[in-house]
């Protein structure tokens, strides 16, 4: 007696296809949210907060003092985003310290070609883990900043973050 | 009529599993070694640290309480808990061979404690378990208040 067996072989088509990259996007996510849990869990605050930092600009030619004022609006150069008002500028003749081997005397040297300016901005804030943002460009003190104004532009460190009222 | 509707196969089946086999490798490399190893985590160490040549106020940086992360892979180390010493910072007269101090109010060398959690083996230390720490090492950290290089200094079991 002869027996007819049809076997029906099963082909990869479209369908499986994308079931497995579903099932794929799924594991990637999961993955992904475990790996960021990893992170340190850091805490994000969505609460807005005025501030005031303060950047050191050091060995600025003369040239460039007066081109910021108190009132400019700065930007970051890397978003282009407003990154807050100036409200102070303080100039000081670039300073080195420098040693009288005479007499034994410790003393900061000028030069009378270059100044170090301090600039002050203000800006709404958030504030995480991760340090101070304003429209996504970070703050901490000790961290290289730089800075856009209509005059002016310059690369210096975040020397003081106060929150204020 | 012939019935052409796909069923689930042992093929999807072998590949579900490989796929979900990947997850847990991924998990692994992530960190998650402890927990699956069993792994004790449950000591804590002080890690000191000097930070060398920086402007005096910085010092009002440092947060007690603050996380610390290594800022070039965001991986977190442990807890800001104190500012040991806060001295002139100095450097070296070549003309005179002499080790002149910065004036006060200039610049300054710092000096703190770090409270992290990890695993000391016959390897070394390892933060949360996976990152290497070794005094010597130089590594540029921040919290959310500050952003420094800082070279660790000693590393010892923390006694609260």
């Amino acid at each position: 007696m002869a027996v007819n067996f049809k076997l029906k072989k099963r082909r990869w088509n479209g369908m499986d296809l994308f079931f497995v990259l579903m099932a794929a996007l799924v594991i990637v996510a999961v993955v992904f949210v475990l790996g960021n849990m990893d992170k340190g869990n850091k805490e994000q605050s969505a609460e807005r907060i005025n501030i005031e930092y303060t950047v050191e600009f050091r060995q600025v030619n003369n040239i460039a003092l007066g081109k910021i004022r108190e009132g400019d609006t700065v930007r970051d150069p890397d978003n282009k985003r407003n990154i807050g008002t100036v409200i102070s500028v303080q100039s000081a003749p670039y300073s080195k310290i420098a040693y009288n081997s005479t007499d034994g005397s410790v003393y900061m040297a000028e030069n009378p070609d270059f100044s170090d300016l301090l600039i002050t901005i203000r800006a709404e804030a958030t504030h995480s883990d991760m340090g101070y943002y304003v429209n996504d460009a970070r703050f901490l003190v000790g961290k290289p900043t730089n800075i856009w104004s209509q005059g002016f532009a310059g690369s210096g460190y975040c020397i003081s973050i106060r929150e204020i009222d | 009529m012939e019935n052409n509707k796909k069923r689930f196969g042992a093929l999807d089946f072998v590949i579900l599993v490989v796929l979900i086999l990947c997850a847990a490798v991924f998990a692994l490399r992530l960190g998650y070694k402890e927990q699956i190893s069993g792994e004790e985590l449950t000591a804590k160490y002080a890690i000191s640290f000097c930070v060398d040549d920086v402007r005096y106020t910085t010092a009002d940086a440092f947060v007690k309480g603050d996380r610390v992360y290594v800022a070039t892979d965001d991986t977190y180390i442990g807890v800001f808990e104190r500012l040991d010493s806060n001295n002139p910072a100095a450097y070296f007269d070549e003309n005179s061979n002499t080790k002149v101090y910065y004036p006060e109010g200039t610049r300054v060398d710092l000096t703190g404690t770090i409270i992290s959690e990890g695993v000391m083996n016959d390897d070394g230390y390892f933060a949360g378990g996976s990152y290497f720490l070794a005094p010597g090492k130089k590594i540029t950290i921040y919290t959310g208040h500050v952003f420094v290089d800082i070279v660790l200094t000693d590393i010892y079991e923390y006694a609260q």
